[in-house]
């Protein structure tokens, strides 16, 4: 009963109307471009094509006796692209001069996958020698996936997760500053469950958390659906004909799951620091002073997390060296948020005037 | 009895740890930025180089300068110095400013009624590129090859910060002061005395004080900083248009042409200035928030949610070829924050008049002072019970 009643605390019809309208803003600036302009122009809309046609006619991967396969249209695609030239023919919308070259880079890509070795050991740490060689001994880089896809995935949901960090604040942070201000803490605490009410309160927050994780990955999850990617869903990360490296053998799906994993985890955490500042602050506008920073760290990261997650090119692997450093940030930061939330309850709880706040 | 009130609202502002603790982190980022841009852009060395150079050589570029280069030790920085500097042209005898609007009409598709203003604000333009042409402006040494990574550094990033830290610390401020009474109960008792509702006046100037106060305080340490780490000494003069310093966009590369001709120093107090300017524009946007909203958490939440929108509009209204919108929307207060980089420039197609920054701002301080009198107006007569 309690926990509705906290529940309804948060969920007030005005700030949800705020939330839906930073999204349809923060939507149009930053989500609306992946997903109006994928693939982006030529030649990625016949990359596009062409990794989804091998894909339904080969499965995921390409072995040798299907590149031979691959090539048969290619000499009459090269010929019909060599009339248009000699025409001097513009070039159209679905123009073979693009689907010439894309069949041809393809196929170059393909053929020299396990050639470039040493080159590619030459800038590379320790860990990502060993992981390029153990790619290569073990023949890993034959997945088909066309080259756009996961810049895609990745620039669509890094903007996912810095909002959802910023949905969770705007939503949880001014519950327990909320009661402070208009004295509802001196009727909870004298009430028979007294103090104990803070964890009920942290309990509200973490489902709600919970809540607006799921709402917007439903919303964001259901237009990124919008792009057919899902048919990718089985397909390697590691491919060669995409030049990022992963330090993981996933294929698409799991590599989507990971990132929703990133953004579970973040939106966690930052239920966590709600709480603490929530509880430490006396005023609204003290409350905002520190979701700023809260929002400019924790969403820099869950940004830096989730661009290139499992790629050598990633900032925070970049940084470390470290496999997977991009799920350890995230858990973290989940725990930093639990151990803050913690805190804040055990400050509170032992508090002996409670109306001075932590 | 005004000014009491003022030092006692200056008092509630003062006594809000986070406040200082915010200020603080403000700080520390710029710092960072100035830190992290140095490491990874910009060439000390080279810098050091020039400077010890320009005491030889002069900060005029030309035949004695090259001479007086030619003559001293060689090294890898005399070598770039030398390649940068030999020979070059004064770019402003050639440049007709009209094929730069013409530019930017081919390439955004601007329909005729606003090509013709563009075209004609660069035709405005014309005699500034001749005067630059005639004063030599363009041979001005700047910091030579290093000059857009120290301007970028200085006047893109680092003001845009500063003026954001300033604008948003004004903003929440002001929507503190607004809120104060209602969220500790004292609404009843302040309206009930002498002064009662007219302590919105005194609000309203303490508020101000304070955006220009932590503007001065944040801009003035900032900058001392940077200057402890840039020494600027040699380079106050040089010419802000000087060939080493440019704007890249998509229409291509063209130099950074001002308005008026401005030295360094000058340039700066101006920017300095007009960044104080906007500065109050989003105190005045703060105070018009803080007395339509009561609570200071919804107030704060709508003032991001305003500057939101307003980042937003060019980009709407641009996409759905409103020209006139979207022209008129690069005058709002968060747009001409974003454009500061540019400012007292042409501003290629943010802009169709001369001078658009300093239009816009001043055009933004009426405007809203308007908004604040009428709300106060509205305020001092409604019925506060409700």
């Amino acid at each position: 009963m309690l926990l509705c009643m906290e529940l309804k605390k948060i969920w007030k019809p005005k700030i949800l109307f705020v939330i839906v309208l930073i999204g349809l803003l923060c939507g149009y600036l930053r989500l609306e471009f992946p997903l109006k302009y994928f693939p982006n122009g030529h030649p990625q809309k016949e990359q596009y094509q062409l990794m989804l046609e091998w894909t339904e006619k080969y499965g995921i991967t390409m072995e040798e006796e299907e590149r031979l396969a691959a090539e048969e249209p290619l000499p009459l695609l090269k010929e019909q692209a060599r009339v248009l030239e000699e025409r001097d023919a513009p070039i159209g919308e679905d123009d073979v001069r693009y689907q010439a070259e894309t069949l041809e880079g393809a196929l170059f890509a393909y053929d020299i996958r396990y050639q470039h070795y040493d080159v590619d050991l030459e800038n590379c740490t320790f860990a990502q020698q060993k992981r390029l060689r153990t790619l290569y001994d073990e023949k890993k880089l034959d997945g088909l996936l066309p080259y756009e896809i996961m810049e895609n995935a990745q620039q669509y949901w890094r903007w996912g997760a810095i909002f959802l960090v910023l949905n969770v604040l705007v939503l949880l942070a001014p519950v327990i500053t909320r009661d402070t201000l208009t004295d509802m803490k001196r009727l909870q605490y004298t009430s028979r469950q007294g103090r104990n009410i803070l964890r009920t309160q942290f309990g509200a927050m973490l489902l709600s958390a919970g809540g607006i994780v799921v709402l917007e990955l439903l919303v964001l999850g259901w237009l990124y659906a919008g792009l057919g990617t899902w048919r990718f869903w089985k397909n390697p990360i590691n491919s060669f004909f995409y030049g990022e490296v992963y330090w993981f053998d996933l294929n698409f799906g799991q590599y989507l799951l990971f990132i929703l994993l990133i953004m579970v985890l973040y939106a966690g955490g930052t239920a966590g620091i709600a709480f603490f500042i929530s509880c430490s602050s006396k005023n609204y506008i003290s409350l905002v002073l520190k979701m700023i920073p809260v929002f400019f760290f924790v969403g820099m990261l869950a940004d830096v997390s989730v661009e290139g997650l499992f790629s050598f090119s990633n900032s925070l692997n970049r940084l470390t060296g470290i496999a997977g450093i991009e799920v350890w940030c995230g858990i973290l930061v989940f725990l930093v948020g639990m151990v803050l939330g913690g805190l804040a309850y055990r400050r509170l709880t032992r508090m002996r005037d409670f109306t001075e706040g932590i | 009895m005004t000014l009491y009130i003022v030092k006692c609202e200056l008092k509630k502002i003062a006594s809000l740890p986070m406040l200082w603790i915010f200020f603080s982190l403000c700080l520390i980022l710029n710092v960072g930025i100035i830190e992290g841009y140095r490491y990874s852009n910009v060439d000390d060395s080279f810098i050091s180089y020039v400077k010890e150079t320009a005491a030889i050589t002069g900060t005029e570029l030309g035949g004695e300068f090259s001479e007086r280069l030619a003559g001293l030790k060689d090294s890898e920085e005399k070598r770039r110095l030398y390649e940068e500097t030999y020979e070059v042209k004064n770019i402003y005898e050639d440049l007709k400013a009209v094929d730069l609007g013409q530019a930017y009409i081919s390439v955004y598709a601007l329909p005729d009624r606003w090509a013709a203003l563009m075209r004609n604000k660069y035709r405005c333009l014309q005699p500034m590129v001749d005067e630059l042409a005639r004063s030599n402006a363009g041979f001005s040494l700047y910091a030579a090859g290093e000059t857009k990574n120290l301007h970028d550094l200085l006047f893109s990033i680092l003001f845009r910060t500063v003026t954001g830290e300033a604008c948003v610390l004004a903003a929440l401020c002001m929507i503190f002061l607004y809120g104060y009474e209602y969220q500790n109960k004292t609404e009843a008792v302040i309206y009930a005395s002498y002064t009662g509702r007219n302590i919105q006046h005194g609000k309203l100037a303490a508020g101000l004080l304070f955006g220009c106060l932590s503007y001065s305080l944040i801009a003035g340490i900032t900058l001392l900083i940077y200057l402890g780490v840039f020494d600027y000494s040699w380079i106050w003069s040089s010419n802000v248009s000087s060939i080493f310093n440019y704007v890249e966009e998509i229409t291509g590369i063209k130099p950074f042409l001002t308005w008026i001709p401005f030295p360094l120093w000058e340039y700066l107090l101006a920017m300095l200035g007009l960044g104080l300017v906007l500065t109050l524009i989003f105190g005045l946007i703060g105070a018009v928030i803080g007395r339509l909203c009561k609570n200071s958490y919804l107030g704060a939440v709508l003032f991001f949610l305003l500057a939101l929108a307003m980042m937003t509009a060019p980009y709407f209204l641009a996409e759905k070829d409103l020209w006139s919108g979207y022209f008129i929307s690069q005058f709002l207060p968060v747009c001409l924050w974003l454009s500061s980089s540019v400012w007292l420039t042409d501003m290629g197609i943010i802009s169709l008049i001369p001078f658009h920054e300093t239009i816009g701002l001043f055009g933004n301080v009426i405007i809203w002072g308007i908004l604040t009198a009428v709300s106060s107006r509205h305020f001092s007569g409604k019925d506060v019970l409700l």
